[in-house]
C-alpha cells in the first residue's frame, strides 16, 4: 500500500515542478492535464490492487505452502517427536513408543563415538569455512577482472560444482589420488600430499603448534577447499557484478588507493553475499554426505531398529549448528551492509 | 581538478602523481601500502599492473590444474588397458581401449540407470523453475499476513538437512495418501486407502512441484532476490491495462526472468543429477530401475558382483570409467550453456 502510494505522491511532485517551469504553453497544459488524469487513474488501480493483494499473494504461494505443511512441517516434527521414542518396524508402518529423554542419554552417556564425532566435525567445519569463504572471494575477484583466458578460468571453476556435489569426486579421490602415490615415486612432487617442504618450513618459523596444526590442515586441504568453493565463487562473481561501477570511479577521483577502495567500497559492500556464503559453506558441510555425523545417522535408520536414536543424533547436531548460525549472524555479522534497504 | 588517469600520458601522470605525493605530506596521510615508492610513477604503476598479472596467472594456473588433475587422471585410467603394469603410466597409458567402459556399461546397467536418472533429474528441475518462480514471485511482490514468519520456514527448508526428517517422508511416501484427501474415500471402503510411491519418479516429483524439493528454499530465495530487483513498471502498465495478477505474472514476468530460470535450472540438474542420498532412501529396491549416481555407489548390485568378480581387469580403471559416463551428461549440458549460464550469473545478482 505505502509503496504504490509513495510513487504516486513522487509522481505528483514532479508534476509541481513542471508547473512551477516558466509560462507553459496551450499544449503543455493540455498534456499535463492528460498526465494529471492518468494518475489519478493509477492511483485508483494501486488501491484496489493493494486490497486484492493480500489473497492474491497467497494464492501464489498456496502450492508451496501445502508442501512446507505436508513435507517439511510435519515430517521434522514427527522426526522430533522419534527422537523422544524408541522405533520399530511393523507391517506398513512404523511402531512407537515414549521414552522420554532415554535416546539423548544414550547418545551422551552411552554412545562412544557420538562425542568425538561432533566435536570432530564441529572442528573441520569451523577452520574450514573462514578459509572457504576468503578463498571464494579472492578468486571471484580474479575471475572479475578482465584478462586473457577470463572466459576459460571461469568455465573450470564451475567444474567442481557438477563433480563435487556427487559420488563421482569420492570415486577421483579415493581412486585418483593414492595409486599416483604409492605406485610412482617419480610423479611425487605433483601430489598434494607431499608438503615436506612447507612442513619444515613452518616448524622453523617459530610459530606455536596450534597455528602450525592449523596452517598444516590448510595446506593438506587445499584440494578439499578448491573443490567445495565452486557455488561461493560464483555467488560472489555475481555480487561483484552487482557494486555499481561509478563508487570506484568517484572513489579514484577522490584519489583512493587500490587498497583502501578494496577495504572501504569492495569489501563493505560484499558482507551480505559474505553471510550468504559462511551460511551455505556451514550447511554444506552440515550436509555433507562424508560427514561422520551424516554416516552416523544413515546407519541408525527404520531398518536398524534404531530409528530413536538417528533422530536423536540429527537433533543435537542440528541444534548445535542453529546456536553456531544464531552465533555469526548476531554477532559476526550484525555490522553487514545493505544499500537496498 | 582531479582527472581519469589511464587517460593521461606518461607526463602527465608523472605530475600528478608527486602533487598527489605532496598533498599526502601535507595531509599527514598514511601510504596504506606501507611500500616505499620506487622509481618514477609510470614505471611503478606499469611494474605493478605486470607483477600483479604474473600473480594472477600463477594463482589460477595453479588451481586449474587442481581441479584438472582428477579429471584428466579419471580419462586416462577410463580407457586404460594397462592391467598388468598398472599405474606405470600416469597420463598416457600405453595400452588404449573401450574395454573398462564396456564393463562400466554394464556395471551401470547404463542405458536403464540413465533413463531412471532422466526422468528424476530432468522433470525435478522443470517442475522446481515453474513452483520456485511462482513462489519467489508471490513473495517478492505481495504484501501478506504472516509474510516474514513464512519466508523464515522457506529459510529453514535451506538449513534443515533431510537427514532429519527423511524417515518420516519415507513413511509418507511409502503410505502416500494425497495430503489426507483419501480421508473421505477411505471412511466408505473402511480400510486405509494408500499407495506405495517407493521407487518412482514421483517420490522427487512431488516435493519439487510443491517447491520443497532438493535445495528448494534456496531456488525461492534466487528468485525472490531476482523479482525484487526487477522495477515495479511493467507489471504496473499490465495491471491498468486490466491484467490479473496471474497473467502478468505469465506474460511478463515470466518471459523476463528466463535468466534466474536458467540458473536454477542448471543448479537443480546437477544436484538433482548428483544425489545419491536422498534417492537411496526413495529408491530403496535393488531390482527396479534407479538413478546413475545411486548405482555408482552401490558396488554390490547384480552387475557390479559380476563386473568385480572378473580378476583380470583393474576394478579402479572400470570405477573411473563409470564415474566418467555418469558425470558425462552434465558436463555435455554444460559445454552447451555455459555462454548463457555465466551471462546469467552475472546478471542474477543474487544478493544477500
Amino acid at each position: 500500500m505505502t509503496k504504490e502510494n509513495s510513487q504516486a505522491v513522487e509522481s505528483e511532485e514532479e508534476l509541481t515542478e513542471e508547473q512551477k517551469a516558466p509560462r507553459p504553453t496551450k499544449e503543455e497544459k493540455e498534456s499535463l492535464r492528460a498526465t494529471n488524469k492518468t494518475i489519478k487513474k493509477k492511483k485508483k488501480a494501486a488501491a484496489a490492487l493493494s486490497l486484492r493483494q493480500a489473497k492474491t499473494g497467497y494464492w501464489f504461494i498456496l502450492p508451496w505452502m501445502i508442501g512446507a505443511f505436508f513435507l517439511f512441517l510435519i515430517p521434522v516434527l514427527s522426526s522430533l517427536v522419534y527422537s523422544f521414542c524408541e522405533v520399530g518396524a511393523k507391517a506398513g508402518g512404523i511402531r512407537l513408543n515414549f521414552v522420554g529423554f532415554d535416546n539423548y542419554a544414550y547418545i551422551f552417556t552411552k554412545d562412544e563415538n557420538f562425542l568425538p564425532y561432533l566435536t570432530g566435525s564441529l572442528k573441520d567445519m569451523l577452520y574450514q569455512v573462514p578459509i572457504i569463504a576468503f578463498f571464494s572471494m579472492f578468486i571471484a575477484q580474479m575471475l572479475n577482472q578482465k584478462f586473457f583466458g577470463r572466459t576459460v578460468s571461469r568455465i573450470l571453476f564451475f567444474l567442481p560444482v557438477i563433480i563435487a556435489s556427487g559420488v563421482t569426486l569420492e570415486i577421483l579421490k579415493t581412486t585418483g589420488m593414492s595409486t599416483t602415490v604409492s605406485l610412482n615415486q617419480s610423479s611425487n612432487i605433483f601430489t598434494y600430499q607431499d608438503n615436506s617442504v612447507i612442513l619444515e618450513f613452518l616448524n622453523e618459523s617459530g610459530l606455536s603448534n596450534s597455528v602450525i596444526e592449523y596452517l598444516k590442515n590448510i595446506v593438506g586441504s587445499i584440494f578439499d577447499i578448491t573443490w567445495k568453493s565452486g557455488i561461493q565463487i560464483l555467488l560472489y562473481l555475481s555480487a561483484l557484478q552487482g557494486i555499481p561501477k561509478s563508487y570506484y570511479e568517484v572513489s579514484s577521483l577522490e584519489g583512493a588507493t587500490a587498497w583502501e577502495e578494496y577495504w572501504k567500497i569492495t569489501f563493505p559492500l560484499l558482507s551480505p553475499m559474505t553471510l550468504v556464503c559462511v551460511i551455505y559453506t556451514i550447511i554444506d558441510s552440515f550436509t555433507y554426505y562424508q560427514n561422520k555425523i551424516m554416516k552416523m545417522i544413515d546407519a541408525n535408520g527404520v531398518s536398524s531398529g534404531k530409528a530413536g536414536i538417528g533422530s536423536a543424533v540429527a537433533w543435537t547436531y542440528f541444534l548445535v549448528i542453529i546456536i553456531i548460525l544464531v552465533l555469526i549472524v548476531k554477532f559476526i555479522f550484525s555490522k553487514t551492509v545493505y544499500t537496498d534497504e | 581538478m582531479k582527472t581519469e588517469l589511464s587517460r593521461l600520458s606518461k607526463e602527465e601522470f608523472n605530475e600528478e602523481m608527486k602533487r598527489r605525493d605532496q598533498e599526502m605530506k601535507e595531509s599527514g596521510r598514511v601510504n596504506h601500502t606501507g611500500l616505499k615508492r620506487f622509481g618514477s610513477a609510470f614505471f611503478r604503476r606499469k611494474a605493478m599492473a605486470f607483477l600483479y598479472a604474473i600473480f594472477r596467472a600463477f594463482i589460477l594456473i595453479g588451481l586449474s590444474y587442481i581441479v584438472l588433475y582428477p579429471v584428466f587422471r579419471m580419462l586416462s585410467k577410463a580407457f586404460s588397458e594397462d592391467y598388468v603394469t598398472s599405474g606405470i603410466s600416469i597420463w598416457i597409458p600405453t595400452n588404449i581401449g573401450l574395454n573398462n567402459l564396456k564393463l562400466a556399461l554394464q556395471y551401470l546397467d547404463y542405458a536403464k540407470s540413465f533413463w531412471a536418472s532422466v526422468k528424476v533429474a530432468l522433470g525435478s528441475a522443470l517442475l522446481q523453475v515453474i513452483a520456485s518462480a511462482v513462489t519467489g514471485y508471490g513473495f517478492a511482490r505481495f504484501k501478506f499476513k504472516g509474510r516474514t514468519l513464512l519466508f523464515g520456514i522457506v529459510l529453514m527448508t535451506m538449513i534443515v538437512p533431510p537427514q532429519i526428517y527423511l524417515i518420516s517422508m519415507f513413511m509418507t511416501y511409502r503410505n502416500f495418501d494425497f495430503f489426507k484427501l483419501l480421508w473421505l474415500p477411505s471412511l466408505i471402503v473402511g480400510d486405509k486407502l494408500s499407495i506405495n510411491l517407493i521407487g518412482t519418479s514421483w517420490t522427487m516429483w512431488i516435493p519439487a512441484i510443491l517447491g520443497v524439493g532438493l535445495r528448494g528454499g534456496l531456488f525461492i530465495y534466487i528468485f525472490r532476490q531476482f523479482f525484487r530487483g526487477m522495477s515495479k513498471e511493467l507489471e504496473e502498465a499490465a495491471y491498468i491495462d486490466g491484467c490479473s495478477p496471474f497473467g502478468t505474472f505469465l506474460r511478463i514476468m515470466a518471459p523476463n526472468s528466463l535468466s534466474a530460470a536458467l540458473v536454477v535450472f542448471l543448479f537443480s540438474l546437477v544436484w538433482h543429477w548428483n544425489d545419491y542420498f536422498v534417492t537411496s532412501m526413495m529408491f530403496v529396491s535393488k531390482n527396479k530401475a534407479r538413478p546413475l549416481s545411486l548405482v555408482l555407489l552401490s558396488k554390490t548390485a547384480t552387475f557390479g558382483v559380476a563386473v568385480f568378480s572378473d580378476t583380470s581387469v583393474n576394478k579402479t580403471f572400470v570405477l573411473n570409467a563409470a564415474a566418467m559416463l555418469t558425470i558425462l551428461p552434465l558436463i555435455v549440458i554444460f559445454a552447451f550453456t555455459q555462454k548463457y549460464f555465466i551471462e546469467s550469473v552475472d546478471k542474477v545478482g543474487v544478493k544477500g
